[in-house]
């Protein structure tokens, strides 16, 4: 064996120790000594090929073919170039399109107006380090915010190991993913990292004060708490609600009207969600006061609910229509449970209407608009129907098709009212706001995973409480799809897949390798 | 390319023709298969897991599995890649080095056939083969669009399922290209087979290198990286310059194959 042919052996060896101690660096041992090592020695090994092989490069070179070589390294450097070129052209300015039905890789309409209403930049901060599960999600997450306002929103990842200093400074629990806004000398901190959490706590940075929401109870009305819930039934609660009030930058609390005479000067919203007890007249009359004086009410009734605000609402224009509503076109196998996408054109529902999507009401009322013997300034305006088919079924319990003497037709479900009360004394707003929707079913826990019922009660609140940027489309879910299969089913899809496509390929090959064989 | 498409033609009949090829094809469905069985068990356990409690009640890495999509395809897509990355060296493998091996490559030097057209007949039918060998995974998402339901009506978001498949395709095809190079330039099958898989996995891991590493070179390596490309693919997101990259990564290796080639030509 001559020099020159071990030279070529070294070199080789060489070669694939040079190539690999990166591998050796970041992925098996982590040492940058070893790694080292193993370059150098490589790098020693083609040395010597070189050394060896010298004569054949001078050969080369005094060759008609050395030509062909100058010529084939600048094609393929020209071609390289070019190919450089064009992937940094498509890596700064190429389009992407995100092609999920739900566009669930999309930013969602409530996260590019917070964006888009951010007073001043937010600098994101992950703190995680790199080899964390969530690290390219997040990234994906701060990229899309970044690219959405590129003046506003600016990010980086801290390793919190590596930066202890930054870690202690906003207070981070060891090991937990944890993600810091910071604007300005405030910030905040959230652990989780989907799209909902972080515009939320983006919402919750740039809040002038808290909006405060005061649900008013002592009529059995639904309970904010979980434990408060009937034992009958477990869900009955607006815990879901309330979370979600708190993500979005209000504060939520129970407020009594017996004993008041006024509702307190820092509410934003007042909220009766499915009173079944009779208001006194005490108690009416302080409501009234406050929407005289420009206050914001969200109401929600029920079927078969009693409360004693016929009149209240009806000097708002809205009469509460006894009975279940039902529509036999548009409902889920059962004509009390409402499915409806039909909305007015009123800012609450414009985002549901734009995006197609079906609000689902469970045993709702219908509303009546009145005519007159409203108070002054008064406006109406609907904002879900039912479709035309609809009715208002007075005996629920005996017969779901409409019989004489119920009310037919495109039926009203929920209401938007303005109040001019500009001229008010000691007024509140200019303005006072009203919303009325026949159905509080819609609010509580098991239901608050429906996407548009969620949007539409959201909504409805950012309207009444003048918040225009809450008014939008929170982040969709994944539409849930199911493989319901059991044993019967999955036998036949395991033997299929496992089993009889691999023997037919193999059973292809043998019969090919022994026709070959044959001839 | 009328001649390139006769001799891709031709290298299809061949592959088809071999028992190896359904070896590999054997392999492929039998390996995907086996996933895709454990993919969705996995699925039901966690449905079932929703269904005695809530969405809202489980972690946030189990919200993939709300959807077959999600939780079944997209996943079995990222295992098919890396299946991918074992097969395609095999049948790669053969495209120029069978032809040195059996001293059939001199005589197609000497045909009247341009290098180009050798190398663009023979990716050709390497192409073939490769989208023959995935294609067979097409039969996973057909069984849950049979067998799965959701409100909508469709199981599954066809959208995002076939664009997952085509970046799968398009991963298929860089590495039949990375491999016809590196064929070209061995005699050996086995060692072409081998040096193909040495060179696309750690392409492949990049992403994981990436991890380590500081800004500017971080977002360097993530778009080299195969798996950071494909990511937005499998996912259901059209993304271009993903490729725009697949497609640069084979125009390269088909360049230096044909300067390969055509070497053969020049240097005695």
């Amino acid at each position: 064996m001559n020099a020159t042919l071990i030279g070529r052996y070294l070199g080789a060896f060489g070669l694939l120790l040079l190539v690999s101690s990166p591998f050796t660096l970041f992925v098996t041992s982590g040492s940058p000594i070893a790694s080292g090592v193993k370059a150098g020695v490589g790098l020693v090994l083609v040395g010597v090929y070189l050394a060896t092989n010298l004569k054949q490069f001078g050969q080369l070179a005094t060759r008609k073919s050395s030509t062909f070589f100058i010529t084939s390294v600048l094609t393929v450097l020209g071609v390289l170039g070019a190919l450089v070129g064009i992937n940094y052209v498509a890596h700064q300015q190429a389009p992407q399109w995100d092609l999920t039905k739900e566009r669930i890789h999309t930013l969602a309409p409530q996260t590019i107006a917070t964006l888009g209403t951010m007073p001043e930049k937010v600098k994101a901060i992950g703190f995680l380090p790199p080899t964390h599960e969530s690290y390219a999600l997040l990234e994906t997450l701060f990229q899309r915010y970044h690219a959405e306002a590129p003046a506003k929103f600016e990010y980086e990842f801290k390793d919190p190991r590596r930066s202890p200093e930054m870690a202690a400074k906003y207070q981070l629990k060891e090991g937990q993913a944890s993600v810091v806004l910071a604007r300005g000398e405030s910030h905040t901190t959230l652990a989780a990292v989907s799209e909902q959490d972080l515009t939320n706590a983006l919402i919750k940075l740039g809040a002038v004060g808290t909006q405060r929401v005061y649900f008013i109870t002592g009529h059995g009305e639904w309970p904010l708490d979980k434990d408060e819930a009937a034992p009958s039934d477990p869900g009955g609660s607006l815990s879901e609600l309330r979370r979600q009030l708190l993500q979005e930058g209000y504060a939520a609390e129970a407020m009594y009207l017996v004993g008041t005479t006024d509702i307190p000067r820092d509410a934003s919203l007042v909220v009766i969600a499915g009173a079944r007890v009779p208001y006194t007249q005490p108690e009416v009359a302080v409501l009234r006061k406050y929407l005289a004086s420009g206050g914001r009410l969200v109401y929600f009734t029920d079927a078969g609910l009693v409360d004693g605000l016929g009149e209240l609402l009806a000097e708002h224009g809205i009469l509460v229509d006894d009975g279940v509503a039902a529509d036999a076109q548009f409902n889920s196998g059962n004509p009390y449970v409402v499915l409806s996408p039909f909305y007015s054109t009123h800012a609450i529902v414009a985002p549901l209407k734009q995006r197609g999507m079906n609000v689902e009401l469970p045993t709702p009322r219908s509303l009546t608009v009145l005519r007159e013997g409203m108070a002054g300034g008064v406006h109406v305006e609907p904002l879900v129907h039912t479709s035309q088919h609809g009715w208002v079924e007075t005996k629920p319990d005996e017969n779901a098709v409409p019989s004489d003497g119920e009310k037919t037709g495109q039926l009203t479900l929920a209401a938007a009212i303005t109040r001019d009360t500009k001229d008010a004394a000691d007024k509140r707003f200019d303005e006072a706001r009203l919303v009325v929707v026949g159905d509080s079913e819609l609010l509580l826990d098991p239901n608050w995973g429906h996407e548009p019922n969620r949007n539409l009660v959201m909504n409805t609140l950012g309207w009444t409480s003048n918040q225009v940027s809450k008014v939008t489309m929170r982040p969709p879910d994944r539409e849930v799809s199911t493989l319901e299969l059991d044993t019967d089913a999955m036998d036949p899809i395991r033997f299929i897949s496992t089993d009889l496509i691999p023997l037919s390929m193999m059973g292809l090959g043998l019969a090919i390798w022994l026709t070959r064989r044959n001839k | 390319m009328r001649i390139a498409l006769a001799i891709a033609r031709k290298e299809l009949s061949l592959y088809f023709t071999t028992p190896w090829a359904y070896g590999v094809f054997t392999a492929m469905v039998a390996l995907s298969s086996f996933f895709f069985v454990g993919l969705l068990e996995r699925f039901q356990q966690v449905q079932e897991m929703a269904r005695r409690t809530s969405w809202s009640q489980l972690p946030e890495d189990f919200t993939a599995y709300r959807n077959l999509t999600d939780g079944v395809v997209v996943q079995l897509w990222g295992i098919v890649i890396i299946i991918t990355l074992f097969v395609a060296p095999f049948l790669s493998m053969r495209l120029f080095a069978e032809e040195k091996r059996n001293k059939t490559f001199e005589l197609l030097m000497t045909a009247p056939v341009r290098p180009i057209e050798i190398v663009l007949g023979k990716y050709l039918g390497g192409v073939g083969i490769i989208c023959a060998t995935l294609g067979l995974t097409l039969v996973f998402p057909v069984v849950l669009s049979a067998f799965g339901k959701a409100d909508s009506g469709t199981a599954l978001e066809w959208s995002t399922v076939l664009l997952g498949y085509g970046g799968i395709l398009m991963w298929g095809a860089t590495c039949m290209a990375v491999g016809m190079f590196i064929s070209a330039l061995t005699e050996s099958q086995m060692l072409a087979a081998f040096l193909t898989f040495a060179v696309l996995l750690p392409w492949m891991l990049l992403s994981g290198v990436a991890q380590g590493a500081e800004e500017p070179a971080r977002s360097v390596l993530m778009y080299l990286s195969f798996d950071a490309q494909l990511q937005n693919l499998l996912k259901g997101i059209l993304d271009v310059k993903s490729f725009v990259f697949f497609a640069s990564v084979i125009v390269f290796s088909l360049v230096l194959t044909h300067r390969t080639v055509e070497a053969r030509r020049w240097v005695s």
